[in-house]
């Protein structure tokens, strides 16, 4: 299967929300460590494993009137997905950490602050599932995270490591406005605990909070199937509503820059002090 | 890719030189072209995606790939060419000039860490460029062209530039005669790669910071196919010998050919102590792009500096609209004036009375008083928009030169008067003997 078909299976043409769908991870099917390359070409896919199934019994089937939006850590939210697009919603990835410092080159093992190899196999691997699930274009959607993309791990961020560690920002999801008008009135947060998302997704969920949308979260507990020390299965919670606190510099004009900011909490962070707005002029 | 069928093309365009400002006195010398059906159009999305690191293709609820080129006659195109290339040749003149007056750093609001680098590269010799690229970015108006600013630090948009304007080129075919503008990639890479000798290149950008990740991964790729390895780094991982750069990381341990800096030069000045920047600016013998030497003329305030210099600038004093210190313009009473940053990009920080919410304007007034040496006040002027099939737009041409010679655009549209982050990419093709039809 080529990244494109891998692509394709994911966030579909006609599909109402794959237009959201981050395309950093796919562009990097073809590295070396992760998938290798035929001579012809192609993407050799890796042997069909079912991802371990979070505990998501409490979500019910889609009616159209949910989204769901998994910030679990790594493969866990895609195997939250695979179970979601069986339950009728579209997972939409919005993975966007680069996983490689060197183009078509390997990922170098234990020296990139977020990991991405076993998120990328589960794409790979769960793109037939996606498939199999025949889901309607207007699917409604579960939207993906890495509960890791902004913390790393401290063992990796280390002087000579790739710090491609990302936020998650309002501009990667579809306005309030959108996804009322497209009939969804309430969002389930699927996270490890039952407190408060995290702060940088607390900026989009607010925004929803406040044009009227239901904020709900879904706890999967803090050892997830397949995370160290987890166990299969695990127990069906319900999603219970929250009020989502407004996070600072909540609608702040440099919100964006100022997330970015906070990555620089950890001292070997690249970042250097003020960074109004990306570089790019 | 094959050319279009003419069923995949969706929507003729709007009737040739159409514009919904027709007391200009200039006809537009943009237009629409077709729009591309979703079938059509669809590879061209998933191949920029996927192949060539555009990996923001929707913006909120903004899909920011136009399925539509816009077409600009090969006279107009070549008289957009000549301008940046003159502005090109004043701006280094300038800049050498504005290196030499040191005085007047401060005034161009030049942050006080690489003022000292400055001072100290007109004594002992910058850093050399690997290659110097430039990216004006040119407005229609009633009076002709005009220009909002130059990106003179780190320009971005080579992918949609160079791959995005091909992929048009390709779908329309030869029967269309339509060429492209140029491969500012193409040229960028051949000379930082011969810049750098065979050794490796690193490319640096901030951490987080996703638009710029997309820039240097694109940029990458296209050194990886002319032989050059090339790394995505930070600045902390750069070490410095007796002016030679190396990369100190996890993958790659060793010396560097040159370098590659998609870090704004008055970032750097942010940067701790342990970070050895300031061979990026001054001492360094291992070549840089863009040179930290661009600061000078990244700022917006850079006019403001003009008067003193022996440089006459006219090209630039044309077509750049007055520039004055806040506290010499009229701004808070006159609405025909407009504040930014001195180094603002991509437009997030302008703001006039009736272009941003108030609250955003408040906060602009309030900083421009409390910080005027940081903020431009700069006399607006009027866009002709463009009827296109997505509604009227107003057009930004981004024309690059590299090293002098200009060699394509980066172009994008927007519903408002201000390109910003939601502003939209569409190639710009070149038709080939389309007749003038007005003065240009």
């Amino acid at each position: 299967m080529t990244a494109e078909q891998i692509f394709e299976l994911w966030a579909p043409q006609g599909a109402r929300w794959s237009q959201w769908a981050k395309p950093v991870l796919f562009a990097h099917l073809g590295l070396p460590r992760e998938s290798p390359v035929s001579s012809a070409g192609r993407v050799e896919l890796a042997a069909p494993v079912a991802p371990p199934s979070p505990p998501l019994a409490g979500i019910e089937p889609a009616d159209g009137t949910t989204a769901v939006v998994v910030d679990l850590p790594g493969a866990a939210g895609v195997a939250a997905g695979l179970v979601l697009a069986e339950s009728g919603y579209r997972p939409v990835p919005l993975y966007n950490a680069v996983p490689s410092p060197s183009p078509g080159g390997p990922i170098p093992g234990g020296s990139v602050a977020v990991d991405m190899a076993q998120v990328l196999e589960a794409l790979r691997a769960g793109a037939e599932r996606v498939g199999v699930a025949r889901l309607p274009d207007d699917a409604p959607p579960a939207f993906l995270l890495d509960a890791r993309r902004r913390t790393a791990d401290s063992r990796v961020l280390q002087p000579g490591a790739f710090d491609n560690r990302s936020v998650s920002l309002p501009t990667d999801f579809p306005s309030a406005n959108l996804l009322l008008a497209s009939g969804i009135r309430r969002v389930i947060v699927v996270q490890l605990d039952e407190g408060q998302p995290q702060a940088d997704l607390s900026h989009t969920l607010r925004r929803w909070q406040d044009a009227g949308m239901e904020v709900l979260v879904l706890a999967t507990g803090a050892a997830l199937p397949g995370e160290s020390g987890g166990t299969s299965g695990g127990t069906a919670a319900s999603p219970r509503p929250i009020t989502v606190n407004k996070p600072r510099w909540y609608r702040h004009l440099w919100h964006g820059m100022l997330a970015r900011l906070g990555l620089r909490t950890n001292p070997l962070g690249g970042f250097g002090g003020f960074l109004p707005v990306p570089s790019a002029g | 890719m094959s050319a279009v069928a003419p069923d995949n093309i969706l929507e003729r365009p709007p009737s040739a030189r159409s514009s919904s400002c027709t007391d200009s006195p200039h006809l537009h010398p943009l237009r629409a072209g077709p729009t591309l059906s979703p079938e059509a159009f669809a590879p061209i999305r998933r191949r920029m995606v996927l192949n060539c690191c555009k990996w923001d293709p929707q913006v909120g609820d903004v899909s920011t790939l136009a399925p539509f080129p816009l077409l600009i006659g090969r006279a107009d195109w070549q008289q957009l060419c000549s301008t940046a290339e003159g502005l090109a040749r004043e701006l280094i003149a300038a800049e050498a000039e504005l290196l030499g007056r040191p005085d007047l750093h401060r005034k161009v609001a030049v942050p006080r860490p690489l003022r000292n680098a400055l001072a100290e590269a007109r004594d002992r010799g910058a850093t050399p460029a690997a290659v110097r690229t430039l990216r004006f970015d040119f407005h229609w108006t009633p009076d002709g062209w005009r220009i909002s600013e130059v990106n003179s630090d780190v320009p971005g948009g080579f992918a949609e530039a160079s791959e995005l304007t091909r992929l048009f080129a390709d779908s329309f075919g030869p029967s269309m005669n339509l060429a492209v503008p140029g491969d500012p990639a193409a040229a960028w890479a051949d000379a930082v790669a011969v810049a750098a000798g065979g050794a490796p290149v690193a490319l640096l950008s901030a951490p987080g910071f996703m638009e710029d990740f997309q820039v240097v991964s694109y940029m990458a790729t296209r050194l990886v196919e002319r032989g050059v390895a090339a790394h995505l780094a930070a600045p902390s991982q750069l070490a410095w010998a007796a002016g030679h750069a190396s990369l100190r990381a996890a993958w790659y341990d060793g010396p560097l050919g040159a370098v590659v800096r998609f870090f704004q030069a008055e970032w750097m000045a942010q940067l701790p102590r342990s970070c050895e920047w300031r061979p990026l600016v001054v001492g360094g013998r291992t070549p840089v792009t863009n040179p930290g030497t661009s600061v000078l003329t990244e700022s917006k305030r850079f006019p403001l500096a003009w008067e003193h210099l022996a440089a006459a600038l006219p090209t630039w004093r044309r077509l750049l609209p007055e520039t004055r210190d806040p506290r010499d313009a009229p701004w808070r009473r006159d609405d025909g004036w407009l504040l930014k940053t001195a180094f603002c990009n991509t437009g997030d920080t302008v703001a006039a009375r009736d272009l941003v919410l108030p609250q955003r304007w408040r906060a602009a007034a309030r900083a421009a008083f409390l910080w005027p040496g940081q903020w431009v006040a700069q006399r607006r002027f009027e866009t002709v928009p463009l009827a296109t099939p997505s509604g009227d737009v107003h057009p930004c041409v981004g024309v690059y030169t590299i090293d002098g010679r200009a060699c394509g655009a980066y172009t994008r549209v927007a519903t408002r008067a201000v390109i910003d982050y939601r502003a939209i990419d569409v190639a710009l093709l070149v038709e080939g003997d389309r007749v003038q039809e007005g003065p240009a």
